[in-house]
């Protein structure tokens, strides 16, 4: 953390290795936030590439009373609701209307281990209701609090908890009988 | 069926990764926003800061980082600059008293931060999430007020105009002003003085303290008895910390304090992040109403706002003095446990009850067991290790709840040491909070048998001390002969729409028997220690 602090010191001075650190440190832990939150993972390239964008911008007046990892974390998971919005939005439009639809690849983003089981277990967390997904997503890859995620989506403690547990408790479910112990 | 801890070991695996060509493509867009930022800094000057303040939504959230830019760079005050080595707080502090005063009446303006905590006698304090900022200088005062921590929400300004004092008030949360004229605001006292009354007193501290590193100042503080300036209340000191470089005063705590809001857990405040001036920056008090705000307190547009959604607040007739009897009660606790069980109510009214768990507690360690055809299946234990801080209690350095949860149906164990600010809470603590809400209740029930035994109780909405869901209300139950709870509903319906929550503590047996190993983490052998 205090070296988080050092670096962000001489990132509000345009240091380019500071900035580089930043990246090289949190950018596969943010992509694979992003790319779980959305269903389509080659959007979430762009969705962590607009939070470094956002932090290089604000840099100067930034006064973190987090960690980076929980500024970055929030923010990459505050992009990713908007472009899920976007996309449900987009769902309900008439086809014609509704642009080209990409292709199957994961093109420049992929799954690291891709064997059935995760294969699966990706289908099964696109599945769940998106305020589960994200619970599950910001406690798991970002390590946030509780707490701090409940403050993120505006609901009680108890309530994000509870859409942890629930969430963990569809994917048992949704999984049980098609993975092995 | 798998545990919620392999799955979330599954979860971990479920990673990405993009290729080198989309990283380096990332990185170099990344570099070339950075040029540009920099590139175009010297034009952000302090009018353009002003004019977005004072003209749009998005300028009240910028604000706190703008009033950064302008104001802030440490200016060393003291004589000798930089150049003295060892350790000068060691000397008489009437001699490098004397100097300090002669430092600080060359300062014309000073800017901290205040923030407040509770401590208590169950489980460690904890720091309130909202703090303030506040500007002083002579005749001029403003004050920001983060209450979430991170935004703006109001804003004082208090100045002179004439002969008279004027206090305008902007509140970013209800998007309202008001002004009032020569009202005895807290402004008034000069930070320099009290200051200064503090540096009067340190030839009088009780003691010296070992130095600590606050915001990457390393400090030296010293402990005063409140009695020393006349307040005699239990309990009540105070502790100053000097910067070792710069020799300035550096943060205040004031320890011990009872405003009376929190039940039995003596407030602390804390001032810190100190910034001295030899000039006042003028352009600080000068008030920025946004364009928009309506001119009415903050209590009517929220007495308006409450009416449209939470309906009228009601306040029931409690007897004096019980909310005092009841914390009395309770801080005479040592020992005990009670059942929590928790149901969720979807809005088709099916239900899906949890296993009730049981929580058993001393003072330093707490336990809570999930039972299952009468053994236990999973353990956790709380332990308070290391001596329980006296202050400056952010600070976890010291001490920490040590978390071991044994899993007796998967046969492993983890083990947490809970070092961060919030750690998990003592669970007395957490009863004493719902149990003061008292003299907030919308009803008050005065006799009742509970569970067989004669009790009197109050309902309260969540309503009443934070931004809570509509119908989430408290209740609790009180034995009419000891003041301590029999039973504690909290009803809490989901935000998503996903029904209710219910959680409800009975069964408690308190100041009872408890066997002197409960508070022991037991790990069978041949259990596997799986990670956090």
């Amino acid at each position: 953390m205090l070296e988080d602090r050092r670096l962000l010191k001489r990132l509000k001075h345009g240091d380019k290795e500071a900035l580089r650190s930043i990246y090289e440190k949190y950018e596969g832990d943010l992509l694979t936030l992003a790319a779980n939150l959305l269903r389509d993972p080659a959007t979430a390239q762009d969705v962590v590439q607009d939070v470094f964008l956002g932090l290089v911008r604000s840099a100067p007046r930034l006064e973190l009373r987090r960690t980076l990892r929980a500024y970055l974390a929030t923010a990459v998971a505050n992009r990713a609701r908007d472009h899920y919005r976007r996309q449900a939005r987009e769902r309900f439009m008439p086809l014609d209307d509704a642009g080209p639809v990409p292709a199957g690849s994961d093109g420049p983003v992929q799954m690291l281990i891709r064997s059935d089981e995760m294969q699966r277990l990706r289908a099964a967390v696109e599945e769940l209701p998106y305020e589960q997904r994200e619970v599950l997503m910001l406690r798991v890859h970002a390590g946030l609090k509780f707490r701090e995620i409940a403050k993120h989506q505006q609901v009680s403690l108890k309530t994000a908890i509870s859409r942890y547990q629930y969430g963990l408790d569809k994917l048992r479910s949704m999984l049980n009988g098609e993975v092995s112990e | 069926m798998r545990s919620n801890d392999s799955l979330e070991d599954m979860l971990r695996n479920l990673r990405y990764q993009s290729t080198a060509d989309g990283q380096r493509e990332t990185l170099r867009n990344i570099s070339h926003a950075m040029d540009e930022t920099h590139a175009h800094a010297p034009a952000c000057g302090r009018l353009g800061i002003r004019r977005i303040t004072m003209y749009t939504r998005t300028g009240k959230l910028a604000l706190a980082a703008a009033v950064t830019l302008i104001v802030l760079g440490g200016v060393t005050f003291w004589p000798s600059g930089h150049g003295s080595n060892g350790q000068w707080w060691l000397g008489a502090p009437a001699a490098w008293g004397q100097e300090l005063l002669r430092s600080l009446d060359k300062i014309e303006a000073v800017v901290y931060r205040q923030r407040a905590g509770q401590a208590g006698d169950f489980g460690l304090p904890e720091m309130n999430v909202g703090w303030e900022l506040r500007y002083n200088a002579k005749d001029c005062y403003r004050r920001d007020r983060y209450d979430d921590g991170v935004n703006i929400m109001n804003t004082q300004w208090v100045f002179r105009d004439g002969n008279d004092l004027r206090m305008i008030e902007v509140s970013h949360e209800y998007e309202c002003y008001f002004e009032r004229e020569n009202e005895a605001y807290g402004f008034v006292e000069d930070p320099v003085e009290w200051l200064r009354s503090y540096v009067q007193l340190l030839d009088r501290a009780d003691r010296q303290l070992d130095t600590e590193v606050f915001d990457g100042r390393e400090c030296v503080g010293f402990e005063v008895s409140a009695a020393r300036y006349g307040d005699k209340s239990k309990g009540r000191f105070d502790r100053i910390w000097f910067d070792t470089e710069t020799r300035l005063p550096a943060r205040i705590e004031q320890h011990g304090l009872d405003f009376g809001l929190h039940a039995g857990q003596p407030m602390v405040i804390i001032h810190d992040q100190f910034q001295y001036y030899a000039q006042v920056p003028a352009d600080l008090f000068v008030p920025a109403i946004p364009e928009g705000y309506v001119n009415a307190h903050p209590d009517e547009v929220r007495a308006a706002r409450d009416r449209q959604v939470k309906g009228e607040m009601v306040y029931a007739e409690v007897p004096d003095g019980l909310r005092e009897r009841i914390i009395v009660a309770l801080k005479t606790v040592d020992r005990g446990s009670y059942r929590e069980a928790m149901t969720h109510a979807d809005p088709e009214g099916n239900t899906d009850t949890h296993f009730p768990t049981r929580t058993y507690f001393v003072r330093n360690a707490w336990r809570t067991d999930l039972p299952d055809k009468g053994e236990v299946q999973i353990a956790h234990w709380y332990v308070l290790t290391g001596a329980l801080p006296e202050g400056p209690f952010e600070l976890a350095d010291d001490f920490s709840v040590l978390e071991t949860m044994v899993n007796y149906w998967e046969k492993n164990y983890r083990t947490i040491d809970h070092t961060e600010q919030h750690p998990p809470r003592h669970p007395v603590a957490q009863i004493l909070f719902t149990a003061g809400l008292i003299t907030m209740a919308d009803r008050f029930h005065d006799s009742a048998q509970i569970d067989g035994v004669e009790c009197f109780g109050f309902d309260v909405s969540a309503k009443k001390y934070g931004d809570n869901p509509d119908g989430a209300i408290h209740r609790i139950w009180f034995d009419a002969a000891t003041a301590l709870p029999v039973r504690m509903e909290t009803h809490w319906p989901q935000r998503d729409g996903s029904g209710t929550l219910t959680t409800i503590l009975d069964q408690f047996e308190w100041n009872s028997a408890l066997p002197e190993d409960l508070f022991t983490p037991l790990i069978p052998p041949g259990f596997q220690q799986i990670e956090k």
